[in-house]
């Protein structure tokens, strides 16, 4: 175990590593940016593992859950996290390929008056929750009371439809909406790994997109 | 008593679509859409565009155009003219000519 640890790249070797895949601009927006993820299932785990590998700089990782074996065919866990708080099993595999990333976790459900205090550090918020009501709560509730933070959104990832009906569609200057918009869980009966990856990697990809200031139009 | 076509006296014609009714139909909703047209690019806009669609409801609110359709209200946010309209809003905001809406419905699943 020692061994392995010791094999670790030191956090300039990292760094310089990372300005040289992404150049030194870019690499610079990314490690100074702060996100939010909201709900760390199917979307918030694939979402937090895609930027921790850009090296985005601090995450902040909200959910109030505990991995289950019903979570395993498609969130970024291990068999032998199952019981863990999902914040804590998160925060292990993250550091396990992003060793620097800085994370901030909560655990707990966020609602309206915790809101504003467990987000306030964020540039970009990701809602990555997989209930409809919980999705259009912090969607309000961000675009009314954060209107200097962005928002990057999903809805309807369900099922297995065409990769293709994925998409990121920007709503307003600050809301950007990923997935296909209409497969419902409830309708579809299942989600499967892939496509809810894919509709994570819009969410992240989006999160990328604004911090290099490429914004839909 | 006059016809606008010439009796169908064997009934052979029964069923058959009147050419010349249609024409006019035809002819009525062309005139309608150049009017439409004209208020439009005039700056006479008297519709409010949902989702894309053009409907006739300038001067509703937000939550009287809602309770005429199946949203749940808990499942959306909206966006007009590029801005998110406040939920406690929905019952004073005023659909205006030529205003643009967007209605995201939210579906489970994460």
């Amino acid at each position: 175990m020692w061994e392995v640890v010791n094999l670790i790249p030191i956090k300039e070797e990292w760094n310089k590593a990372l300005a040289e895949r992404h150049g030194e601009d870019v690499q610079k927006k990314f490690s100074s940016a702060t996100v939010a993820i909201c709900g760390l299932g199917g979307l918030g785990s694939n979402i937090a593992i895609s930027l921790a590998r850009a090296g985005i700089g601090k995450l902040i990782l909200v959910d109030f859950d505990c991995v289950d074996i019903t979570n395993l065919h498609r969130q970024q866990y291990k068999a032998n996290q199952i019981g863990m708080n999902k914040t804590d099993a998160l925060s292990e595999n993250l550091k396990e390929i992003a060793p620097y990333i800085e994370l901030e976790t909560h655990t707990e459900r966020i609602a309206e008056e915790n809101a504003s205090h467990l987000l306030q550090d964020a540039d970009i918020i990701c809602e990555a929750f997989d209930n409809a009501e919980a999705k259009a709560m912090l969607t309000n509730l961000v675009l009314e009371t954060m209107p200097d933070k962005f928002l990057v959104a999903a809805s309807g990832m369900a099922g297995i439809g065409s990769a293709n009906s994925i998409q990121t569609r920007k709503i307003t200057k600050r809301f950007y909406l990923c997935g296909d918009r209409t497969s419902d869980v409830s309708e579809e009966g299942s989600l499967v790994s892939s496509r809810v990856m894919l509709c994570a990697a819009h969410q992240a990809h989006t999160v990328l997109r604004i911090l290099t200031e490429r914004f839909e139009t | 008593m006059t016809f606008d076509r010439e009796p169908d006296l064997d009934n052979a014609n029964v069923g058959m679509p009147d050419t010349r009714i249609l024409g006019r139909t035809k002819y009525i909703k062309e005139v309608t859409k150049s009017v439409a047209s004209f208020f439009v690019v005039f700056g006479g806009v008297f519709m409010v565009k949902i989702n894309g669609e053009e409907l006739n409801i300038a001067g509703k609110t937000v939550a009287e155009y809602l309770a005429t359709t199946n949203y749940d209200s808990k499942r959306i946010a909206i966006e007009c003219n590029g801005d998110i309209v406040p939920k406690a809003q929905y019952g004073e905001t005023v659909l205006k000519d030529g205003d643009s809406i967007e209605v995201v419905s939210f579906v489970g699943g994460g």
